[in-house]
This record gives C-alpha cells, sequence and structure tokens, in this order.
C-alpha cells in the first residue's frame, strides 16, 4: 500500500451513512482516492461550488461558439455603441469603445482561469521538484533552497510582482512565469516537512534497506504520499493568483487591454463610479472574480477535508 | 534562551543580503532608466545625461553599484555611505533621504496595518469562537461562509463597492484621503477616525476571514479538552468558559499567523493606499516605481524585509515564551 | 493692471406716495448686483404695500447708487493635481507640478500674457537694439524680494549664471543657446547680448523666474542640495513658502510685500492626489475648490451643474496636441541625425545630416500616409476623447493663432483611399493573415507589420491604439499593440527602438519654434526630442529663419511655419490626432479667478474666498 489506510470502521461508517447509494460494499478495501471521492460526493458546497466552476469553465472554453451565436465579439469596437446599457444585443452593456462587455467577460474567463491553472501547474512542479531535492540531497543543496525560500518570503509578495511587472510587458504566458517563479516556495517547503517526516516511515526505510535507489523511493514511495497535500495547496494558489492577477491589473502592471481579463475590466471601469447609469460596467467583473475565487476555495476546502481529514 | 536568538539573529544576515541582491538585480534589469524618466525634456542633451548619471554613479559597473549600497563607497567619489551604516541613498526624483521619506510614510501606513490587524483581530476571535460554540448550527455555516467570501472577494472591487455606498451613495463616509486639508476644519479624533473606517475595513476583512477561520478549529480542539469540561462542570458560567479559558489557549497557535501576515498586510496596502488616496508606503513605492527612482524601491522592499523577518522572529520567541512544549531545536 | 471685480451691494430707501387718500410709506428695497465699475441704475422693483389694512403689489421705480464692498479677505485657496512637485527651484524645475508652485513665488521680469501668449513686461521693461542683438532690461523701482531686499540686476545675471553653470544641472540652459553673454549696468539695468537673432529668447528668457543671490552668496555652485531648493526662504512672488508634506500637499502663504499687492486670502494649497479618480472624489466631496478636470469626468460636472450645484467650469483648447508618431528610422540600427564627421559623439558646428537607414516598413511615405487616411480621427475626438477636443492638422498649437495655418484640410478617414495608396504603392496581399483573419500586405518581401507603441494606464491612448489595430488590420496591415509602462515607453521612444508611438505634447510654449521635435540637431539617440528621425530641408531651413526674423514681427514669421505645417503634413512623421480641451472648474466660494490659457493664475492675488 502506498497510501494511508484509513481504518475499516471509518469505512464503514462512510458508506452507511453513503446510504448503500453504491454497492461498494463488496469491493473492499477501497482505495484512498475512492474514499476521498465518497467524502467529497457528501459534501454539498463543495458539490456546487464545482458544479458553478464548471459552468464557468465550459463557457469560457465556448467563448467563440457563443460569441458567434449572440453576434458579438470580444475585440469588435463600435464607436456607436459606446456605453450602451445592457440590451438585448449587447446582453451585459458595452463600454467606452463599445466593445460587447458579455462577450469580454466570458473571454476573461478563460484568461483570467488558465493564468490561474498554468501557474498553478508550474508552482507545483518547480515546488514539489525542489521540495523532494532539498529534502533527499540535504546539506548544502538544502542549505540553497532554504535560503533562497526564506529571502523570498521576506519580500512581499506583491512588491515582486510589481517590481517585475516594471520590467516585462504583461502579457498572460508571462504573467504565469513571473508568478510561477516567485510562488513556489510555500509549495517547496510543505513538501520537504512532508518528505522528512515519510523518511522515517518504516515502509520507505525497508524499501531503502532492501536496495532501492533514492529516485525509486521517491517516485515510488513518496511523491504519491505528498500528492494530496500539494492538491490542497493548489487549489488554494490558484484562487490566490487569480486574486493577485486582478490586483496587479488594478495598479497598472498587469494584462494590458485590449485582451480582457476580470482584473482589467473592473480597473477600467472604476472611473464610473461616480455615475450610477453606468455601474453595469463595474459589477459584473468583480462579481465573476468573486465567485470564481469563491468556488476555488471552497473546493480547496472541500478536498481538504475529503483528503486530509487530519488537516483541520 | 539566549543562544537560541543569538543564533535565530544570525539567521537573518544570509536572507537580508538575499534581498538585496534580489531586489537590486531585478531593479537593474528593469528597462526604463530614472535620468531618463526626470528629464524628460527636449532640452536635456546626451551629454548632460552622461554627466549626472556618471555623478550619481549609475554608470559604474553593477558589482561596484551594490557594494557602495550596501557598504558605501570608501573613496568618496560616490554618494552612498552604504545600508549598513543606515544610508539607504538619496531619492533621484526628489533628491532627499530616502531614509527621511521612509519615516514620513510609514506612520500613516502603520494606522492602516495596525487598524487592520486590531479591527481583525477582534472581530475573527469573536466570530471565530461563536462559530465554534455553535458548531455546525446556522450561526456557524453564516460565519464560515461569509469568511470564505472575504477571502475570495478582491481587496479593491470591495473597496469600489464602499465607496459607491458610503461614500456616493449615502455620502456619510470621505471618499478617500487621511485628513482633511483645510485648517479651518478641526481635525479631531472622529474626523480621523472616519477616514480611516472604509480602508481598515478593506484591508483587515482577509485578516478577519484567516483569524475566525483558525480560531473555530483551535477552539474547537480546545473544548474538547478535559480543563474546559472541568471548568464547565464546576458551573462557571458559559461565556466565561468560552472566552476566557477555551479562547485564551487557543490563541497560542495563532501566534504562529503574526509573523507571516505581516507580508500580507504590506501588500495589501499598497492596494488599499491607492483606492483610498492614503498617503503611505504603497504609494510611495508605486510612485517610484514608475519613476524608476530605484534608492526608494530598494529602501521600501528592504525594510519590508526587516519587518517581515522581525515579526517571524518575535512571533518564534513569543512562541516558545508561552508554550512550553515548543522545544528550542 | 488687472480687471478686478467688484462686489455691489446698492441700497435705496424708497418714499412711495400712493393715493392721496393714504399716508406716504417708507419701504426699504436692497439690490444686489455683480459689476466691474460704479453705476447708477434704475431699477424696476415689486413691493407690497399696505393700502387700507391690506397688502397690495406694486411696481415702482427707484434709481439707486452703488456702495463697493471690498473683496472677501482670508481663509485659503486648495487647488488639486495628482502629481507631486520634485522642486521649488525655479532654475531647477522642469515638470508642471513644480513650475505651477514655485511660479507663484518667484517671478521674472516678464510674463505672458493671459489672453494672447505674448510676452508682457511683468516687473521690468526692455529694448531691443536695432540689430536685435541687444537688449536692455530695466527693473522697475521697488521691486523687492520678501526679506526687503530689492530685486536688482544682480539677481538677474545671478538666475543666468546658474542656469548656465553644469553643475546645477539646469533643463533650461537650452534656452541661452543663442545668448552670448549678459552685463549689469547697475542695480536696476542688465544687457543681454545676443550671438543671433533669436525670437523665442523673450519668452523662455525674460520669463525665467528669478532667484535671490544673495540668498546663495552669488555663487551658483551653492544651489545643487541646497535646502532651499524645497523651502525656500525668500521670494518675490505673491506667495512665500508654507509647508510641503511630500504626496500630500504644498501650503503656500501670501506675501503681504506683493509688488502688485498682497493676495486676499492667506493661504493657497496644493494637494496631491494618488490619481485622477481620487482627485475627482476630492472635487464631489468639496475639498478643492479649483482643479482641472480629465475628459471622462467632464459629463459628471455638467450634470453636476445643470442640478444647481456651485460648481463653475470654462474650457479652452490646451498648448498640446496628442498625436501618432512613426519612427521613419530603422529601429535596428538608432543613429543620431547628423554625420558625426569629427567622431566626438555629440554634434558638432557644421556637420550636415545623415542620411538613417530607413524603417522597412514606415521608412516608406505610402504607408505613414495611408495610415494617416484610416485613422477615425471624428471618433477619437467624439468618443475616446469625450468630445473634449478639437481636430488639429499641424505641429503649432491653433493657441498661438498666427503662426497657425488655417488652410490645411485635416487627414479624415477614408479607408478605400488607404487601400489605394497602399496598393499604388506596391503593397499586395500575401500568404499570411492577421488577427482579423486578413492577408497581410507585402511589398519586396517585407511585411506590412507594425508595434504600436503607448503606456499602460492611459486609457485614451489604449484605446486610440486598439481602434487604430481594428482598422489597420482590416486594411491588411498587421499591428501588435504594446502597452507598456511610461518608464519603459520613454526608453524605447528616446533610444528610438520602437515603430510607432501614440503620446502628447502638453504645456507648450508660446512660440511656434518646435526645432526640439523636427530638427536634425535634436535627433540624439537617448536624449533627442526629434525621435522620430525627421528632416526635410525646406523645416529646417525654415525652423532657422523663423526664430532670426530682426524685430520678430510676427507677420513676418509666420510665413515659415506655414510652410512647415504644409511639409509636415504631407511627410506624415506625425499624426495629429487632436488638441485637447482643459476644464478648469472651481466652485462658487472662489470669486475673481480667471482662469485663461496661458497665464492661469495671472491675477491669483485677486482671487478670494467668500463665506459660506
Amino acid at each position: 500500500m502506498t497510501t494511508p489506510n484509513p481504518s475499516p470502521a471509518s469505512i464503514q461508517e462512510l458508506l452507511r451513512e453513503e446510504n448503500q447509494k453504491e454497492a461498494l460494499l463488496d469491493e473492499a478495501p477501497l482505495s484512498f482516492w475512492q474514499i476521498a471521492l465518497i467524502r467529497i460526493r457528501r459534501d454539498k458546497l463543495t458539490m456546487v461550488a464545482l458544479f458553478v466552476l464548471l459552468l464557468i469553465l465550459i463557457t469560457s472554453l465556448l467563448t467563440t461558439p457563443i460569441s458567434n451565436a449572440l453576434d458579438v465579439d470580444p475585440f469588435d469596437t463600435d464607436l456607436l455603441a459606446q456605453f450602451e446599457p445592457p440590451s438585448a444585443e449587447h446582453w451585459l452593456g458595452a463600454d467606452d469603445l463599445g466593445q460587447d462587455q458579455f462577450a469580454r467577460l466570458i473571454y476573461a474567463a478563460r484568461i483570467s482561469l488558465s493564468i490561474g491553472f498554468f501557474s498553478a501547474v508550474f508552482i507545483l512542479t518547480i515546488g514539489i521538484a525542489l521540495g523532494m531535492i532539498a529534502a533527499f540531497f540535504g546539506g548544502i543543496v538544502d542549505d540553497t533552497i532554504m535560503w533562497l525560500i526564506n529571502t523570498l518570503n521576506a519580500i512581499p509578495q506583491l512588491y515582486i510582482f510589481l517590481i517585475l511587472g516594471a520590467l516585462f510587458d504583461i502579457t498572460p504566458p508571462i504573467l504565469v512565469l513571473i508568478f510561477g517563479f516567485t510562488s513556489w516556495p510555500f509549495t517547496t517547503r510543505l513538501v520537504r516537512s512532508q518528505v522528512y517526516s515519510l523518511r522515517e516511515r518504516e515502509y520507505v526505510m525497508a524499501s531503502t534497506a532492501l536496495g532501492a535507489s533514492s529516485m525509486y523511493t521517491i517516485m515510488k514511495h513518496i511523491l504519491p504520499n505528498v500528492i494530496p497535500t500539494v492538491i490542497i495547496v493548489a487549489t488554494r494558489t490558484i484562487g490566490n493568483l487569480m486574486l493577485a492577477e486582478a490586483i496587479l491589473s488594478f495598479i497598472g502592471f498587469g494584462v494590458r487591454p485590449p485582451t480582457p481579463t476580470w482584473g482589467n475590466m473592473l480597473t477600467k471601469s472604476q472611473q464610473y463610479v461616480f455615475e450610477p447609469d453606468k455601474y453595469y460596467l463595474i459589477l459584473p467583473a468583480g462579481i465573476m472574480i468573486t465567485i470564481t475565487v469563491l468556488c476555488v476555495f471552497i473546493i480547496g476546502d472541500g478536498l481538504r477535508d475529503a483528503l486530509d481529514p487530519k488537516l483541520k | 534562551m539566549t543562544t537560541y536568538l543569538i543564533r535565530r539573529l544570525l539567521q537573518t544576515i544570509p536572507t537580508l543580503l538575499g534581498v538585496t541582491i534580489i531586489t537590486f538585480l531585478m531593479i537593474q534589469f528593469s528597462p526604463g532608466d530614472p535620468i531618463d524618466m526626470f528629464y524628460f525634456d527636449p532640452s536635456f542633451k546626451a551629454e548632460d545625461k552622461e554627466r549626472l548619471r556618471s555623478h550619481l554613479c549609475l554608470d559604474r559597473p553593477l558589482w561596484q553599484q551594490y557594494t557602495f549600497y550596501m557598504v558605501g563607497d570608501w573613496s568618496g567619489e560616490c554618494p552612498n555611505d552604504g545600508i549598513i551604516f543606515g544610508d539607504f541613498g538619496t531619492s533621484i526624483r526628489k533628491n532627499r533621504p530616502v531614509l527621511e521619506m521612509y519615516v514620513e510614510k510609514i506612520g500613516p501606513t502603520l494606522q492602516l496595518t495596525l487598524g487592520a490587524m486590531v479591527i481583525g483581530t477582534f472581530m475573527g476571535i469573536v466570530l471565530g469562537v461563536v462559530s465554534a460554540i455553535f458548531r455546525g448550527k446556522l450561526t456557524d455555516n453564516v460565519i464560515r461562509f461569509m469568511s470564505v467570501i472575504f477571502d475570495s472577494v478582491p481587496s479593491f472591487f470591495l473597496g469600489i463597492l464602499l465607496i459607491i455606498l458610503f461614500g456616493v451613495r449615502w455620502g456619510i463616509l470621505p471618499l478617500g484621503g487621511m485628513v482633511p486639508i483645510r485648517s479651518a476644519e478641526t481635525v479631531n479624533l472622529w474626523v480621523r477616525i472616519q477616514h480611516l473606517i472604509l480602508p481598515t475595513v478593506v484591508l483587515g476583512v482577509g485578516w478577519i476571514a484567516l483569524m475566525s477561520r483558525y480560531m473555530r478549529a483551535e477552539t474547537l480542539e480546545v473544548l474538547g479538552q478535559d480543563y474546559v469540561r472541568t471548568a464547565k462542570s464546576k458551573g462557571l458560567s458559559n461565556f466565561k468558559v468560552y472566552f476566557k479559558h477555551a479562547a485564551r489557549n487557543a490563541l497560542i497557535p495563532i501566534v504562529t499567523i503574526l509573523g507571516p501576515s505581516i507580508t500580507a498586510l504590506l501588500g495589501g496596502s499598497v492596494v488599499v493606499e491607492r483606492i483610498f488616496n492614503w498617503p503611505g508606503m504603497g504609494r510611495m513605492i508605486l510612485e517610484a516605481l514608475s519613476q524608476r527612482d530605484f534608492p526608494v524601491v530598494m529602501a521600501v522592499t528592504v525594510i519590508s524585509a526587516v519587518l517581515v523577518i522581525s515579526g517571524n522572529l518575535i512571533t518564534d520567541v513569543l512562541l516558545v515564551l508561552v508554550d512550553p512544549r515548543v522545544r528550542l531545536s | 493692471m488687472s480687471i478686478k471685480r467688484m462686489f455691489w451691494i446698492m441700497t435705496s430707501l424708497m418714499s412711495l406716495a400712493l393715493l392721496a387718500a393714504c399716508q406716504p410709506q417708507v419701504v426699504e428695497v436692497e439690490v444686489t448686483r455683480v459689476t466691474t465699475e460704479t453705476i447708477v441704475e434704475e431699477v424696476i422693483k415689486e413691493v407690497e404695500v399696505e393700502v387700507e389694512g391690506e397688502m397690495v403689489e406694486v411696481e415702482v421705480t427707484v434709481v439707486v447708487e452703488a456702495t463697493e464692498v471690498p473683496d472677501p479677505q482670508g481663509g485659503e485657496i486648495v487647488e488639486s493635481s495628482f502629481a507631486d512637485i520634485s522642486t521649488l527651484n525655479p532654475v531647477l524645475g522642469s515638470d508642471n507640478a513644480s513650475s505651477t508652485n514655485y511660479s507663484l513665488m518667484f517671478e521674472g521680469m516678464a510674463t505672458l500674457d493671459p489672453f494672447s501668449g505674448a510676452v508682457v513686461p511683468n516687473f521690468a521693461t526692455w529694448e531691443t537694439s536695432d540689430d536685435g542683438l541687444q537688449v536692455t532690461y530695466t527693473i522697475n523701482d521697488g521691486i523687492n524680494w520678501s526679506d526687503g531686499t530689492p530685486v536688482t540686476a544682480n539677481d538677474v545675471a545671478f538666475t543666468f549664471d546658474a542656469i548656465n553653470t553644469e553643475e546645477v544641472a539646469s533643463p533650461r540652459r537650452s534656452n541661452f543657446a543663442n545668448v552670448a553673454d549678459w552685463e549689469v549696468i547697475d542695480d536696476s539695468t542688465l544687457t543681454l547680448n545676443l550671438a543671433e537673432v533669436d525670437c523665442t529668447i523673450p519668452a523662455n528668457v525674460a520669463t525665467q523666474g528669478l532667484i535671490p543671490a544673495h540668498v546663495y552668496e552669488s555663487d551658483p555652485l551653492n544651489i545643487p542640495e541646497n535646502a532651499e531648493n524645497t523651502a525656500p526662504t525668500v521670494t518675490n512672488g505673491p506667495f512665500a513658502f508654507g509647508e510641503w508634506v511630500p504626496d500630500d500637499f504644498v501650503r503656500l502663504d501670501a506675501n503681504p510685500d506683493y509688488w502688485n499687492g498682497a493676495p486676499n486670502v492667506d493661504s493657497w494649497i496644493y494637494k496631491v492626489y494618488a490619481d485622477q479618480s481620487a482627485e475627482f472624489a476630492g472635487l464631489l466631496a468639496g475639498e478643492i475648490d479649483q482643479t482641472s478636470v480629465a475628459p471622462g469626468f467632464v459629463s459628471v460636472v455638467e450634470a453636476r451643474i445643470a442640478s444647481g450645484e456651485d460648481l463653475n467650469m470654462k474650457k479652452w483648447f490646451t498648448n498640446g496636441y496628442t498625436f501618432v508618431g512613426y519612427n521613419l528610422a530603422n529601429p535596428d540600427n538608432p543613429q543620431n541625425g547628423w554625420d558625426d564627421l569629427d567622431g566626438d559623439g555629440a554634434y558638432t558646428e557644421g556637420e550636415p545630416p545623415l542620411a538613417q537607414d530607413p524603417h522597412p516598413v514606415l521608412g516608406n511615405l505610402e504607408v505613414r500616409q495611408a495610415m494617416a487616411n484610416s485613422i477615425d480621427y471624428t471618433g477619437i475626438i467624439n468618443k475616446v476623447a469625450f468630445g473634449q477636443g478639437g481636430p488639429t492638422v499641424a505641429n503649432v498649437w491653433p493657441s498661438i493663432g498666427w503662426a497657425y495655418n488655417n488652410d490645411i484640410e485635416p487627414y479624415a478617414q477614408d479607408l478605400e483611399l488607404a487601400a489605394q495608396i497602399l496598393a499604388d504603392g506596391g503593397w499586395a496581399a500575401g500568404s499570411s493573415t492577421n488577427d482579423a483573419d486578413v492577408a497581410v500586405l507585402e511589398k519586396d518581401g517585407q511585411r506590412l507589420e507594425i508595434n504600436l507603441l503607448t503606456n499602460a494606464g492611459n486609457e485614451t491612448r489604449e484605446n486610440i491604439g486598439i481602434l487604430m489595430k481594428d482598422t489597420l488590420d482590416e486594411i491588411g496591415f498587421d499591428v501588435t499593440l504594446e502597452f507598456i509602462e511610461f518608464g519603459t515607453v520613454v526608453e524605447k521612444l528616446l533610444g528610438q527602438t520602437y515603430d510607432v508611438v501614440i503620446i502628447g505634447f502638453g504645456g507648450g510654449a508660446p512660440d511656434p519654434d518646435d526645432s526640439s521635435q523636427f530638427s536634425y540637431l535634436n535627433d540624439e539617440v537617448g536624449a533627442g526630442f526629434n525621435f522620430v528621425s525627421y528632416y526635410n530641408e525646406t523645416v529646417e531651413a525654415n525652423l532657422a529663419a523663423g526664430k532670426a526674423v530682426p524685430g520678430c514681427v510676427e507677420s513676418e514669421r509666420a510665413p515659415f511655419y506655414y510652410s512647415n505645417q504644409e511639409e509636415i503634413y504631407n511627410d506624415v512623421p506625425y499624426n495629429f490626432l487632436y488638441v485637447g480641451l482643459a476644464n478648469a472648474v472651481w466652485r462658487d466660494r472662489l470669486i475673481n479667478i480667471d482662469p485663461n490659457p496661458w497665464a492661469f493664475r495671472y491675477n491669483i492675488q485677486d482671487w478670494a474666498i467668500t463665506a459660506e
């Protein structure tokens, strides 16, 4: 077994509560992931969040067909439609360039979500790799990595983003790189300490004693054990980075128009606080960020409960 | 304890060194030039700019500039005395000592961050404990849900919403600024607080969310412990049991998040100061960045790092002091 | 002397002899008028009188005479901006914020006429020799610094010395390019000797704010690093320095001994906001008495004025324009505009213009002409600039009426013509497509691709860029938008490594000479403002001749600038988009303000704050 084995009693309990909806009783023992899945299904809030997030995701992926069907385009300008309030033609109205806000909003979903997702992937890759390297090699390698972590942690992250934001012509991929190269320390530290504690477990020691190479030990025994923790961290990270993207845009160091992101749509419309007839330009983007990040965080909490009941 | 302290202090040296190196390199490789920015004026010729650059030693090799920045130029050709001697350089734009500018700006920022911490801690503790007491009930769910929402709403969106509601629509709170500027208007405490309300709330909601979550978890744990049960069985009032015994013990682990949150608050204040026109450090670093006023950017980053590191250090020391279970290792 | 506006309250006791049966009644009538002179006026007033125990309305005619009510004294004027000052020394300053502040403390011998921009005497008069090479300035009697020391020719000479001292690093040094030397004749007289006739001298040199020589011990080397630069103690303008809280406000206090009359108010406050939105919030909250608002907010102010709020607004065309600049030279090989024969890296007298490596795309006139014909000027002015601008065709601000060439027909959007120009120039559809799925044009293997640069965060310029890309992509360009942080834009611009830029000039001088933008002498990589690398023999000759007209008679100078505007219009190194409208807004409580394009605060000593 490579995954922690929950006690039989708790499985029984879980399954009873599942009302034996699925005939899983015969298929004992249940794997770690199956149990997690059962737990998540039981968690209504998480399921709702997952549903909403999926809806947003699917809509964002279908931006082109939806836009075509509605005969709008996130990039087409039309000065005659400047500040047109929500109508049948422009569902969420049009901005100062007459660009359709609905088309931009769903296009922006794609940008914002992918910035969050790819940055998280990037961060996890670097984070896990460095964390394991640090823990396994120890000594000067560990010291160097820890030094980098301490250093990066000492600078408020926003300052780093700002300085780097002034450095580049910010496009979504570059933002992903910036997020990736500066936000890995948390993951690394977590993975490192997990590996340290796992190394002391009997099965890992046994594996090493039996002559397994350290690479083999990492891949076979340690990595799978680290993954649940990492997934929890990852969801949190996705949410945080989506917020960071919005904040950077707000300060003027983020992705620039015409590429729409929820952050820069909100920033652009911020000047209309004195014009109540233009609030339709402010609210949707802000609400979308909030809802999406909310879903991501709720899912993160749900996953934590499901994957690692001890962490609470 | 003393040896522990000394060791921890020594450990901060490489970290601080790292902070200066990383910031210095990031700044040096960023495009844009402070002299070009300041003298964006057709009457400046290339030779004038060269002279200024050489006067400020901006034309020296990188390693030299860095060394001068750290320990000063002992030959006296360059204006730096070195940050280890307390000289953070002179602002290129304002031609004033950066430290002096920093001291001016830290006050307003501290007002905001401390305000946010106080509100956040107080509200967080109350909500967390209440949440724990009513575990699983409606109150608990509402508080937990609110705390996730507070986490998810971008601070500037919340800021804009509050400005729209309280400033524009109802007109009961100022839209921004720290104090009114007219001398005719009395700057009493109430006026100051009025200006503080919206920014501290926006800065503090994340903190409320975090604190209430921690507090809930810690209280739940403590509530299950024997001494709380004993206290209850002795017939102490619920309020006393929850807030005196349970909450006090639950506070101990919370000390651990105080240090790291300095980072979050410093970062958050950049946004909040921008929305609410608050004359603090956040605005200073934004302005310095856009003017490429590098000594200012360096100073803000390095001093923030010192604050963060000290925060962590104090946290660790406090932890050792308040919790005998933590061994000095 | 400025026109003073006064309040008059006219009171009259009126005797009404009513119907014979009644007793004469005395009714007091009060009439208020705002006038600029004493008047005796007949006013028709409706009053109620008691007739046989009943109130009856009757109309009576009375003659009233005026009594003067002096301007209210005291109070403070709050003005706002979103940029902080960097210095308060008129020798060192180059930014708008600083100059707004130090101009109120340090006046020069001459000033600008608020309405025409012409250079007129302030506290000195002058005579020019017949050959135009010598100007003699005489300072009026009784002009004193705030510490009581008289303002003398020595102060003038010291100020000029300071500007020309290398260590001081003054941005005004180039103003003295054609000045040979100056000489103090006596305490009130100074002569200025010119190397050649230069009509820009009065506007640039005579208006220079003076600094007190005695404060600096007459040594220019005492100027850098002097505390006086940010906290001056001795001034000669309507105000003296009060307090500067960086990034918050500057407060100037009235100078009771100002030669033109002490200001009515106690102080003038320059409040600094984080950005335009914050500033506007401050205006609406009543924190500010006077400011200028961004185009996007004009409609809000207009609506509030219409609904009766105590706001006033005045518009005029600014001394500046927003334009599209085309880099005519190869951005991969930026070169200085002159042939550096002696190899010293700098321009030396007599070095000829250099035939630079042309820009692969924009070096072609037809490309620039096509772009000029593709821009939606009306849309940009009406929608992007919210109607707060007017069309312009040329490099001279319309506010310099005598030099502005009205005969040039502005470019207008004509996409067919633009496409035709490109086709005639040999550009044909290639195999690749752009973002609009249109085939990108090519000529001799060169794709019609450009980077369009502007500073991120300037929404007007970003919007112009987005609109331009939209139309240009339709006619076969491949436009990449590059919205980057201003600092980086400056580096690319001065480094001449960009393709096309959208940017603007503002706060221009009242003289049509713009050699800094169009002469090859200012095509200097890393510094010069001829960053489009423009060179045209006729323009060069006109620029030299235009400012060397003996006597500097406007009608004699004008033809040179008319000709330049035509040349530049035809060569299209710039595409002029619009001249912006300034929108000054002030509260009713601030009276006597008279904002004008060339000298906004010329009568600031008369401004007063009324009690609310």
